[in-house]
């Protein structure tokens, strides 16, 4: 079990490089599926007294709203505003490529000098958390479309959930139930947005909503 | 008892979300469970076996968070409060809803009203930080989206965003206070905080100021009541009446239980009480005097009632710190007992105050005129609600500032001269400011000829409005004239609080009990007396008398311009203080022999709030634009920025 959350952790943070480097929209969501429905399956097999009840809803939720359901809400929003391709990002991809190595680096770095509690469940799950949410947040800068924004934004909530998972025992219903609204929530709202964005501009350039200005 | 009363109100607060959009169904729902569930919870701490705490299996996943609720006296004292309240203003809200259009159309009143009552009744039973505070934030949330319910006008915008941020920095001080105190004692259930407490008082500084501004904001206390006249004229009137009846007596039980926690209190807990009593006291009925808006009158009543409560709790800590129990009770059992009956009387008057607006369509008393007349059961219950608490004898204000008083006069016999002489003067200007400025309302509003086309048209409204306000005038009156009816249930809350054991609580507050009874009976014997006499006066002059229209004394060609105004009656009284009240004067007075047009207008604006702090907010916006017009509006830019600062923060802690 140990070496196959190694690999589902590795395949997460994988996942992050990949979307960051990608210009694809539809990839993009493609691969924050995958990389949702890995977190799914994360709390299934990193518990190494079996699975109750309550892991498994949580678990099967998971699945299905970071797998399945938001990234539908999210392809029906491109879908309908018409839009493939991340033109111009702030800093292409090759240098946020760049920046993503330099960032797993870092949060390797941090990760050792936490001070976390001793019993930890498997060495990667801090590092990993960290640099997901690194590189979410760095998509959240580098890029200027609303979609790619929200898939940061996804992202960085997927580093959040992972270090959830490395501090605490039994997955906390509370925070869990918490945590997904307030994604879910979050995506509902910018889905609508980026179609208003869409409507009022005839792009969904967030460079747009700079000249409103206060 | 106590859960199954929690779960109904949140159990109704679903269904009648789920039904907002059938309003008779949301309505029947509401009532139901309201009815129900208040009756269950006001019930609970009087029949069964009352077990001292409650603990709910299941468990909570947050990290020293447990759901424990407990019914001592003191919880026991604010429940029965809190429900009472929230039951009858319910039920006038009801009906006050549907005669309102723009009410009637609102589809979340309903359940945030009943999720206000449940988060309530868990705020005052809650034996653990966390589940404290997290039914304060259930509270104060429900009553901001409840301020805000009329959002089309602005200044209700205002008023929900100033007590949206007054409650935030509430909160906040609170999540500090207890986690000091969790700190302190490496727990955060309420009792094992106070077991651990007896070991020593650190941080006193601290916790004393944390606790002042987080409660000290919730309750209004002077300085930081800058939210409640705001916020009080925006809710409707039965919410207002909850929340100046209730929510902001939330303030009051935090430091109460504050006070239970530490066991011992320095003696500056005393001189602060104190101090802000007179403050928020004469303060507010100062402001009160010079509002028209009949809401926001009330509720800079509520700052000065709020200050008088302090004044009992400061005489309260004066005790405990001198380890003098009975000064400790008696301070402590005014505290209470104007608690109970601020709350009581106050909602009363919001609630009539909720009638006038709905008859005359407007908040400003010089509008009215003559309800006596028109509205005889809302002027009635009125008057009683003003009576009592102006501190008129027979009625229940008189006994709660009368036990304040004698709280004062104990202190003074123990050598505390100054404290307990400004509390006993400070009290007694108040009462008299208060009883000046509720003749001049209920004088503009009720008495003499209307002033305009509605008041001459206005009418009583239908008995749902009516019942709960004749409900709580009888409570006033009936606490009045058989005061130890409550005294014993205020008895068992101050015991609590003071730490002092049943016995020497007894011995300590026996002799006020039968005083209070005698009070009781002679003010009894005073209204049948005078109700006797009207009576023979009614006999012996049928057929002789005869009526004229009201104050013209023989004159008759009388008009409703020729009364007094509000503003006018008041303005004697207030010179002495116009030069630092800061009323604004708008004047245009009659010229020549024969004057056209002239108008005269008043306004006194918060010397607070609006004298200092939105000039100050104003002028700190305005130094700093040059950053706002140097920083490019883009979002990502914001964020890189956000984040390089939590790396390096990150970067330098580790």
């Amino acid at each position: 079990m140990q070496e196959l959350s190694q690999i589902l952790l590795v395949l997460i943070a994988l996942f992050s490089f990949y979307a960051l480097g990608n210009s694809s929209l539809i990839g993009c969501i493609k691969i924050i599926a995958l990389q949702g429905m890995c977190l799914g399956l994360l709390p299934l097999i990193i518990d190494r007294q079996g699975f109750g009840i309550q892991i498994l809803l949580i678990a099967a939720g998971m699945f299905i709203l970071k797998g399945v359901l938001i990234p539908r809400v999210l392809s029906y929003a491109i879908r309908e505003v018409k839009i493939r391709r991340e033109m111009e990002p702030l800093i292409g991809y090759n240098a946020s490529l760049l920046i993503g190595v330099f960032l797993i680096g870092i949060s390797f770095i941090l990760a050792s000098r936490l001070p976390l509690p001793e019993n930890i469940r498997t060495s990667l799950l801090v590092p990993v958390s960290l640099s997901v949410l690194m590189m979410g947040m760095l998509m959240m800068i580098v890029r200027v479309k609303a979609v790619t924004q929200v898939i940061g934004y996804l992202m960085f909530e997927n580093g959040i959930y992972l270090f959830g998972l490395a501090i605490s025992y039994q997955a906390p219903w509370l925070i869990e139930m918490g945590v997904l609204l307030d994604v879910f929530v979050a995506v509902f709202i910018m889905g609508i947005v980026i179609n208003h964005i869409a409507r009022a501009f005839d792009s969904i350039n967030t460079e747009n909503l700079t000249n409103l200005g206060d | 008892m106590l859960i199954t009363a929690i779960l109904i109100l949140l159990f109704g607060c679903l269904l009648s979300a789920f039904a907002a959009r059938r309003p008779r169904i949301a309505s029947g729902v509401f009532l139901t469970s309201l009815i129900s569930g208040c009756l269950i919870g006001i019930l609970s701490p009087f029949i069964g076996t009352r077990p001292e705490i409650v603990e709910l299996g299941g468990g909570w996943n947050i990290p020293s968070a447990r759901l424990i609720l407990s019914l001592d006296g003191l919880s026991a004292f604010f429940l029965v409060a809190t429900l009472i309240i929230c039951l009858l203003s319910g039920i006038y809200g009801e009906t006050y809803t549907r005669q309102s259009e723009r009410l009637a159309q609102s589809v979340s009143i309903r359940p945030l009203f009943l999720l206000l009552t449940a988060s309530l009744a868990v705020v005052v039973c809650a034996q653990n930080a966390v589940l404290f505070l997290f039914a304060w934030e259930a509270m104060a949330l429900s009553s901001f989206f409840l301020v805000i319910i009329e959002d089309e006008k602005k200044e209700n915008r205002f008023a929900g965003l100033l007590y949206f941020v007054c409650m935030h920095i509430s909160a906040l001080a609170l999540f500090f206070l207890f986690s000091v105190l969790g700190k302190i004692a490496g727990t955060l259930d309420f009792g094992a905080i106070r077991a651990a407490m007896a070991l020593g008082d650190k941080y006193p500084i601290l916790i004393f100021s944390l606790a002042a501004i987080g409660f000290g904001l919730k309750a209004g206390t002077a300085p930081l009541h800058i939210w409640l006249q705001e916020a009080h004229p925006s809710a409707p009137s039965h919410v207002s009446a909850v929340m100046s009846g209730v929510v902001i007596k939330m303030g009051i039980y935090g430091f109460l239980r504050l006070i239970w926690i530490l066991r011992l209190v320095p003696s500056f807990w005393a001189i602060f009480f104190i101090g802000t009593g007179l403050l928020s006291g004469i303060g507010g009925v100062l402001l009160a005097l010079l509002q028209h808006d009949l809401k926001r009158l009330l509720a800079y009543h509520s700052v000065e009632n709020i200050g008088i409560i302090c004044l009992g709790m400061g005489l309260g800590c004066l005790g405990i710190s001198r380890h003098n129990a009975a000064l400790a009770l008696l301070g402590f059992s005014g505290a209470l007992f104007h608690v109970f009956n601020h709350s009581l009387f106050k909602s009363l008057l919001f609630l009539g105050s909720g009638a006038f607006y709905q008859a005359l369509g407007t908040r400003n008393i010089e509008a009215g005129g003559g309800l006596l007349k028109k509205m005889p059961w809302t002027s009635a219950t009125s008057l009683i609600a003003a009576a009592a608490i102006s501190g008129m004898p027979p009625l229940n204000g008189f006994i709660s500032e009368w036990l304040i008083y004698m709280a004062g006069l104990k202190a003074l016999a123990m050598g505390e001269t100054r404290l307990a002489a400004v509390s006993i003067a400070g009290l007694a200007l108040i009462g008299g400011l208060a009883l000046a400025c509720f003749t001049k309302a209920y004088g503009a509003l009720c008495l003499g000829l209307p002033r305009t086309k509605k008041a001459q048209e206005a009418r009583d409204p239908g008995p749902g409005m009516i019942i709960p306000m004749f409900f709580l005038a009888a409570f006033c009156a009936l606490i009045g004239l058989w005061p130890s009816s409550l005294l014993s249930f205020v008895k068992t809350a101050a015991m609590i609080v003071s730490g002092e054991p049943l016995g020497r609580a007894n011995l300590a507050l026996s002799g006020f009990i039968s005083n209070a009874e005698i009070l009781g009976l002679i003010g009894a014997a005073v209204l049948s007396l005078a109700a006797a006499f009207s009576f023979l006066r009614s006999r012996l002059i049928s057929g002789f008398s005869q009526k004229g229209a009201t104050w013209a004394c023989g004159f008759t060609a009388l008009g409703p311009r020729m009364q007094y105004t509000a503003s006018s009656y008041v303005q004697v009284l207030m010179r002495p203080f116009s030069s630092f009240m800061g009323t604004q004067e708008y004047a245009h007075l009659p010229r020549g022999y024969w004057p056209t047009e002239s108008s005269f207008k008043t306004n006194t604006p918060d010397p607070l709030l609006d004298g200092f702090l939105i000039p100050a907010v104003d002028a700190g916006g305005r130094s700093l634009s040059w950053i706002k017009r140097k920083r490019r509006a883009r979002l990502q830019y914001s964020l890189f920025w956000a984040s390089l600062f939590l790396l390096a923060l990150l970067a330098w802690k580790l």
